[in-house]
C-alpha cells in the first residue's frame, strides 16, 4: 500500500487536547471509548469477517502499542524498569493493572495480568476472549522492549467468565 | 410418597452426599457415582466443583502453576488469586534482585505489611550500601596507605642498608638488639646476625656499657614518670669490640619508639666510627696544650691551670722558674739545630726530675715553669735540688753539648699569692743565674 495515504497513524492526530478542550480536559467516560470500539467491530466485521477482524483489532493494538513505547516510556534494557514503567503508565492513564505473573526472557516466555482492563472488564460474559486489540498492544510493547517479536494470546477474559484478562506471550524463534 | 418420588429423594440423597464428599472427603473419585448421571448436568457440575477443589488445593500446597481452564465467576476468582499470588512471587524474586520500588496493592493488611517491609529493606539496603561505599573508601584509603607505608618501609630499609653509619633497633630490656643494618660489617667486622645473637654486655666495654645502659633507664624512668620519650635524640659515646680485637670509638645517637600511649617499646639508634676524629680530637687537644718541641706543657695551658690553682682549695702551691743558660749564644754560634738540641735537653732534665702529674711547661724560647701543687717551701727546694742533680746527671751522659739552667722556687700559700709567687720565683731564677754567672768569671 502506498505510504501516501488518508489515514495515515501519526502521533500529532491524537491533538492539543488542552487546547481543543481547555474545559472538558482529557478524559472522557469509558463508555464513549468502548461505544466507539464496539461500533468498529461490528461494522468491520460484517465487511471482512470475524477473523479478519479480529486481526485487524491486533494489528492496530500493535500499532498502537509501538507508539506508546515510543512517546510515553522511557528506553530501557532493564525488564524490571521497563515492567515499572508499563505499570505506572497504564494505571495513570487508566488502562488497566498490569502485573507480571512470569517472565522468563532467555526462554522467550512472559505471563502477565491485566485487571480493570480498558476494553472488557464489566462485559457480559461472552464466550469468547475479546481482547484482541490488548493482544497486539502487548506484542508490540515486549518487542520494542526487547527486540524481540512475540505472540501475545489472551487466554482468561472477563467476557469468558474470569476476574482478570490473562495473556500469555512467546517469543518468536 | 409414590415410587418414583422416592426415588428422586433418594437420587437427591445420593447426590447431596456425594457433593458433600467432593467437599470434604480426602479423596475423590474423578468421575460422580454412576447412578447420579442420570441426574441432568449433574457429571458437569461435578466436573467443575472437582477442578476448583484440585486447584485450591494445589495453590494451598504451594503450586501456584496449577492450570485452572474452567470459566465463571468462582473460577476467575481463583484464577484472580492465582494470578495475584504469580505476581507476588515476581515481585519478590524483583525485590531479590535489587529493586525495591516493588509494591503490593491488592492483598489488603498484607499489602500494607508487605510494603513496609520493602521499604525497610530498602533503607537497609541504602545503608548497607553507604557503610559499604565508606568501606570502600576506608579500604582506598587503607591501600594507600598502606603502599605509602610499604614505599617508606622499603625507602628507609635502602638507606639503612646502604648507609655506613649502623642503625639499629634495641628491645626495651635493653638486653638485645632486634634489627641491625648490615653495616655492622663495616664497623666491627661482625654480620647482621652475630651482631643480633650478640648480648648488649658483650658489645662494648665495661665502662661504656655502663654509660649506655644509665643512659637508657633514665630514658625508661622518664617515660613511665610521664614524661615525653618522643623522638628526642641524645649522644653518647662508647668505646666497643670489633672482631679482629680492636676497640673503635663510636658515637651512638639514641632516641625511642613509642606507643600510643607515649610507652617506649623499643630504642633505635645510629652508630658512628669516631675513632679517626677522636684521634685527630687528641691530636689538636695534645697540640693545644703542648709544645711542640719537647713535648712539654705550653704557656697557654700553664695559663690554664694557674688560673685553677689561683680558684682552688689544695695549698700551698709552689712555682719554679727554670731558664736555659746560654741560648742565645749557642742559636747563633752553633745554629738553631743545636739550639733546639739544647732546649729539648732542658725538657729532658725537667721531665727527668718531676713527676707525672706536676706540670712541667715551656714558656718561652729558653724558659720553663713547674707548677708543684701542694709542695711547700721545703718540697720545692728539694725539686731544684733534683733538677740540678739530674742535670748533672744528663750532662755527663751528653758531654757534646753540656745544658746549663737557672733556677727560682717561691711559694703560695693561697690563690691570691699564686702569682706574686710566679713573680718572685721569676726574680730568684734572674738571681740564680747572675750568681752563677759572677761564680764562673771568679
Amino acid at each position: 500500500m502506498s505510504d501516501d495515504r488518508k489515514y495515515k497513524f501519526s502521533w500529532d492526530l491524537l491533538g492539543d487536547i488542552q487546547a481543543g478542550r481547555p474545559n472538558l480536559g482529557n478524559t472522557t467516560r469509558l463508555e464513549v471509548y468502548r461505544l466507539l470500539q464496539f461500533a468498529f467491530r461490528d461494522v468491520i466485521e460484517q465487511h471482512v469477517g470475524t477473523e479478519e477482524t479480529d486481526k485487524i483489532f491486533y494489528e492496530a493494538g500493535a500499532l498502537a502499542g509501538k507508539e506508546f513505547y515510543a512517546h510515553m516510556l522511557t528506553p530501557t534494557a532493564d525488564l524490571n524498569d521497563f515492567v515499572r514503567q508499563l505499570q505506572e503508565a497504564l494505571k495513570d492513564l487508566g488502562i488497566g493493572i498490569l502485573r507480571v505473573e512470569k517472565a522468563d526472557l532467555a526462554k522467550g516466555e512472559i505471563i502477565i495480568t491485566v485487571s480493570e482492563d480498558l476494553d472488557c472488564s464489566g462485559l457480559p460474559e461472552l464466550d469468547y476472549e475479546i481482547c484482541s486489540y490488548d493482544e497486539g498492544f502487548i506484542s508490540a510493547l515486549l518487542e520494542c522492549f526487547s527486540g524481540i517479536k512475540f505472540i501475545v494470546k489472551e487466554i482468561d477474559c472477563w467476557c469468558t467468565g474470569d476476574r482478570t484478562c490473562r495473556f500469555e506471550a512467546k517469543a518468536v524463534v | 410418597m409414590n415410587p418414583a418420588s422416592e426415588n428422586n429423594l433418594a437420587l437427591l440423597d445420593a447426590a447431596v452426599k456425594n457433593l458433600h464428599d467432593l467437599l470434604t472427603a480426602r479423596t475423590v473419585s474423578p468421575e460422580p457415582p454412576e447412578e447420579l448421571a442420570v441426574i441432568g448436568g449433574y457429571a458437569q457440575l461435578y466436573a467443575t466443583l472437582r477442578e476448583v477443589r484440585t486447584a485450591i488445593m494445589a495453590f494451598s500446597s504451594g503450586d501456584l502453576n496449577c492450570k485452572v481452564m474452567m470459566k465463571g465467576y468462582v473460577p476467575g476468582s481463583i484464577k484472580a488469586l492465582q494470578a495475584s499470588l504469580n505476581h507476588l512471587t515476581w515481585q519478590t524474586k524483583m525485590i531479590a534482585s535489587g529493586d525495591f520500588t516493588q509494591r503490593v496493592d491488592f492483598m489488603g493488611d498484607f499489602s500494607e505489611s508487605f510494603n513496609m517491609m520493602v521499604e525497610q529493606l530498602d533503607r537497609s539496603r541504602t545503608e548497607l550500601e553507604s557503610m559499604n561505599r565508606q568501606l570502600y573508601e576506608n579500604n582506598i584509603k587503607l591501600e594507600q596507605q598502606a603502599e605509602a607505608l610499604r614505599e617508606s618501609e622499603e625507602r628507609l630499609r635502602h638507606i639503612a642498608e646502604n648507609v655506613s653509619d649502623v642503625i639499629w633497633t634495641l628491645d626495651r630490656s635493653v638486653e638485645h638488639f632486634t634489627y641491625m643494618s648490615p653495616s655492622i660489617a663495616g664497623l666491627r667486622g661482625l654480620s647482621v646476625d652475630e651482631a643480633l645473637r650478640e648480648p648488649l654486655d658483650q658489645a662494648m666495654t665495661p665502662e661504656s656499657l655502663v654509660s649506655l645502659r644509665k643512659l637508657l633507664s633514665d630514658r625508661l624512668i622518664k617515660t613511665e614518670g610521664g614524661g615525653d620519650a618522643g623522638s628526642v635524640s641524645e649522644v653518647i659515646e662508647v668505646e666497643q669490640f670489633c672482631r679482629d680485637g680492636r676497640i673503635i670509638n663510636v658515637e651512638v645517637a639514641i632516641s625511642a619508639i613509642t606507643d600510643s600511649d607515649g610507652q617506649i617499646k623499643e630504642f633505635v639508634g645510629v652508630s658512628r666510627d669516631i675513632t679517626a676524629r677522636r684521634k685527630a680530637e687528641d691530636i689538636l687537644k695534645y697540640q693545644s696544650t703542648h709544645d711542640s718541641l719537647t713535648g712539654l706543657y705550653n704557656r697557654a695551658f700553664l695559663d690554664a691551670e694557674l688560673e685553677l690553682a689561683v680558684r682552688g682549695r689544695k695549698f700551698p702551691v709552689s712555682v719554679i722558674v727554670a731558664d736555659l743558660d746560654g741560648l742565645k749564644r749557642v742559636n747563633d754560634s752553633l745554629g738553631h739545630e743545636a739550639g733546639d738540641k739544647l732546649i729539648k735537653g732542658a725538657a729532658a732534665v725537667l721531665l727527668m726530675a718531676f713527676r707525672g702529674n706536676d706540670i712541667v711547661a715551656r714558656t718561652g724560647g729558653d724558659e720553663f715553669v713547674i707548677l708543684l701543687h701542694e709542695m711547700g717551701h721545703e718540697e720545692s727546694a728539694i725539686a731544684c735540688e733534683r733538677i740540678r742533680s739530674c742535670l748533672a746527671i744528663y750532662n755527663s751522659e751528653s758531654g757534646d753539648l753540656p745544658v746549663s739552667i737557672s733556677l727560682g722556687a717561691a711559694t703560695a700559700l693561697t690563690g691570691d699569692e699564686i702569682l706574686a709567687a710566679l713573680k718572685t720565683a721569676d726574680e730568684r731564677m734572674y738571681a740564680d743565674k747572675v750568681q752563677r754567672k759572677q761564680q764562673r768569671t771568679d
